[in-house]
């Protein structure tokens, strides 16, 4: 053991400080939070302070070592060693070099053994390329065919993009999330842009919520037609047709009405028509529940009004919108969701095309306004654990066809209203 | 040295030189074999997950070994970074599944330590009783597989018997038997059921006649000991370059203990034993692993009689966000030492989690250990490092 080694323990002020002295300009800056000193060291010469770190400081022992995103400036990599006899550490901090095009950095390996794996598993995750290490490739832990850096920000999680998070509240913050991921926007750097974030979240909610409800009117509507003795395959594409409705609301993909139909696995051509008529009809014979109806919050003829939105939509489905099925679909027969699909099991969504309960989306829509209003989201335990039934909400249109409700459930969502 | 083709009619041997084969002999007659390169895992049952070793071999001899990981990559940092700091206590839980309320409680103690949250007295108690009953469970379990892969098949049934048992009092408490999630920020889930103190009183009486009835099992036996003693011999620099911990760094003699050198929830008022080895050999990890457990049971009865009364949980505001910055918390985990260096931009999820677990660096140190060892050894060093995969992988 060298003389030179300190033997007695510092506090972390004076740590810092002896830091600041020993290595004047190598060290740009040595702070203390939470008792932890964090050493920022000039990249140039992070090999000799790690150096100085285990010859004077006795700080032989390896902890960790990795990376972090630090958006448009780049990455960093921190090192934290350990000194087990006076049982102080230091995390030594450096940007690296290269900017987020290139970074590059001189390795730490020939300093620490244990540098040269968890360096590995910085390149791997990061990109950032150790000058002098033996060994970098194959890639540690994901394939070697691995395309992309997955822990950079702009790596987005596969089953985020093919399905946006199922829970009433994003942990990410919804729209935050995106602007997180861009290098260059701060997140949260900016309060307007987030108010203004919820503010379109709530207003989406509301338009949910809107379209659950006409959507419930729709099924009343049909099941008085039943009553009425319409045919039965009027019924389901009446179904069909409320579906389709659903699914207009969030990506209009239908491009004729008869598309729509063919989308929801029904053959039945012209289902709009023969499902509008068949409102029209029982609103003619049976003005009381026509009236109930409009207290029911839904305009009398909304399932009329829906038919023909959905005729009607203009055809955007140029472009694949990852929020749907369809649009996912698309997506997944590009080389982006090939790739995602060799990192995680997100194309699973897509090809089960997971089918939400019958009787789920209103309740749920209308929850998710209250939570855009800013009411109670839930009032304790695990945030998403509520995920499970809120699946696919924008999903409707994956179903062949909403199985018609009962008699006593459109007593009991009456009820809830 | 020369070269020259096996004499033909030559006595053949059981992977000796072939009639026909190219061999070297040396000046000295002794008959030099060819390297052989040799592919174990990725499923190999000794490798107690699938980590993948790739060996050169020179005759027994193992000149070079290199393991290749990433089978069980999961990507767990970036999921983190897509999760409320509650929800990630649920997915800390997974990648080391044998150490799961250990790792809860680094996710639970960085968050409350950013956040500055007071954490009740009782819940702090029950955590170190908790993670002492976790580290009992992943310990039975190692000593018992180490046994099985060293020819011993009684241990295991011995220990699977007690780990039943001791599953079945946490699982009244947790209401799990391997993930536990029973840690929360600023707490626990809920208090100790009714008549867990008694029944986890009554097994850690038990445990310490099982323990002794594992040592007469064990540590008296002449071929587990011909197969452990001086095997795999790890030098302490070797251990502190590669960030070994637990009981690998212990049997060095380096007596380094996250719960003695920086203390977290209770450990500050129990008494922590660390036992420590002096060779650094598969015998002594074992041995350490042996008495650890020892020391753990006493942890668990000093809890018991200490253990305050009070709240488990302190109210926490609707949404959980660490403040801007950055901590490292380390916890002493069954394997070693694990940490979780979390950024946060102060937001709900963190910027980014990274994981330092114990297996990870713990693997990375068997190439040197392998080195030049027989091939017979390689087993007995590898099952003596105490790892898992799905730890290593993340």
């Amino acid at each position: 053991m060298p003389e030179s080694i300190t033997q007695e323990t510092m506090a972390p002020d004076a740590l810092a400080t002896h830091f600041r002295e020993q290595l004047g300009e190598r060290v740009v800056s040595a702070d203390v939070a939470y008792d932890q000193v964090t050493v920022t060291v000039d990249p140039a010469s992070l090999g000799q302070v790690a150096l100085f770190c285990k010859q004077q400081l006795g700080m032989t022992f390896f902890d960790f070592l990795g990376g972090i995103d630090e958006r448009e400036e780049g990455f960093s990599i921190v090192v934290r060693v350990y000194n087990h006899r006076t049982r102080q550490a230091v995390t030594l901090k450096a940007m690296v070099p290269g900017g987020r095009e290139e970074p590059r950095i001189a390795t730490l390996s020939d300093v620490y053994a244990g540098a040269n794996w968890h360096e590995r598993e910085t390149y791997d995750m990061f990109g950032i390329v150790f000058e002098g290490h033996p060994a970098l490739l194959p890639r540690i832990l994901t394939v070697e065919n691995f395309e992309g850096w997955p822990l950079r920000k702009e790596f987005k999680l596969a089953s985020r993009i093919v399905k946006p998070w199922p829970g009433a509240k994003e942990p990410g913050g919804g729209e935050d999330e995106e602007k997180k991921a861009e290098p260059g926007a701060a997140p949260g750097a900016d309060p307007d842009d987030r108010a203004a974030g919820a503010k379109a979240k709530a207003e989406r909610a509301k338009v949910k919520a809107a379209a659950a409800r006409k959507r419930k009117a729709e099924e009343k509507a049909q099941q008085q037609a039943e009553e009425s003795g319409e045919p039965a395959d009027t019924e389901t594409s009446a179904d069909v047709a409320a579906d389709a409705e659903t699914s207009a609301d969030v990506a209009a993909d239908a491009e004729t009405p008869a598309d729509g139909a063919a989308d929801a696995e029904t053959p039945a051509d012209g289902a709009a028509d023969a499902e509008t008529s068949a409102v029209e009809e029982t609103a003619a014979e049976d003005p009381d529940r026509a009236s109930e109806e409009s207290v029911d919050d839904a305009e009398p003829g909304s399932a009329r009004d829906a038919a023909a939105a959905a005729a009607g939509q203009p055809t955007k489905a140029d472009t694949p919108d990852p929020t749907t099925p369809e649009g996912a679909a698309q997506i997944a027969d590009t080389a982006v969701a090939k790739d995602a699909a060799a990192g995680t099991t997100a194309g699973q969504d897509v090809a089960t095309g997971e089918q939400a309960g019958s009787d789920e989306p209103e309740r749920d829509a209308e929850a998710e306004a209250e939570v855009g209003d800013g009411g109670p989201a839930q009032d304790s335990g695990t945030p998403g654990v509520e995920a499970e039934g809120v699946h696919d909400l924008d999903d409707s249109s994956a179903r062949p066809s909403i199985p018609r409700p009962s008699e006593d459930d459109l007593l009991e969502s009456d009820d809830d209203e | 040295m020369s070269e020259t083709l096996a004499r033909p009619g030559a006595p053949v041997l059981p992977g000796g030189p072939q009639e026909g084969m190219l061999v070297e002999v040396r000046d000295g007659g002794e008959i030099d074999t060819a390297h052989m390169n040799l592919n174990v895992g990725p499923a190999h049952p000794a490798t107690h997950g699938v980590l993948r070793l790739v060996v050169d071999l020179d005759g027994e001899k193992i000149i070079r070994a290199q393991p290749v990981i990433g089978y069980m990559h999961r990507g767990f940092e970036k999921l983190a970074e897509d999760r409320d700091y509650r929800q990630i206590i649920a997915l800390v839980n997974r990648h080391d599944w044998l150490s799961a309320f250990c790792n809860e409680i680094g996710v639970a103690v960085a968050v409350e330590r950013m956040m500055e949250l007071e954490v009740p007295d009782r819940a702090q108690w029950i955590r170190v009783m908790m993670a002492e009953w976790n580290r009992i469970l992943n310990h039975l379990l190692l000593l018992g597989s180490y046994a099985l892969e060293l020819g011993a098949l009684t241990p295991m049934f011995y220990t699977v018997r007690e780990r039943e048992d001791i599953q079945n009092i946490l699982e009244s408490a947790t209401g799990g038997r391997l993930h536990f999630t029973y840690c929360r920020v600023g707490g626990l889930k809920e208090d100790l059921p009714r008549g867990f103190l008694a029944a986890s009183a009554d097994m850690a009486v038990r445990m310490k006649t099982c323990i002794a009835q594992y040592e007469d099992l064990l540590l008296g036996n002449e071929i587990f000991l011909a197969r452990t003693k001086n095997v795999g011999v790890l030098p302490q620099a070797v251990a502190l370059d590669y960030g070994v911990t637990g009981c690998a760094l212990h049997a060095t003699g380096i007596a380094e203990d996250v719960r003695v050198s920086e203390p977290y929830c209770a450990y500050d008022r129990v008494k922590v034993r660390v036992p420590t080895g002096t060779n650094g050999d598969s015998f002594d990890r074992f041995k350490v692993l042996m008495e650890r457990m020892k020391a753990s049971v006493d942890i668990i009865e000093q809890v018991a009689d200490n253990l305050p009364s009070g709240p488990v949980n302190i109210k926490l505001p609707k949404v959980v966000k660490a403040p801007e910055g950055s901590i490292y918390v380390r916890t002493e985990n069954p394997l070693g030492q694990g940490g979780y260096y979390l950024v946060s931009d102060g937001q709900k999820t963190p910027w980014r989690m990274k994981m330092r677990t114990p297996s990870f660096s713990n693997v990375q140190a068997i190439p040197y250990l392998l080195q030049d060892q027989l091939m017979a050894d390689m087993i007995a060093i590898l099952g003596s490092v105490f790892f898992v995969v799905g730890d290593v992988d993340r």
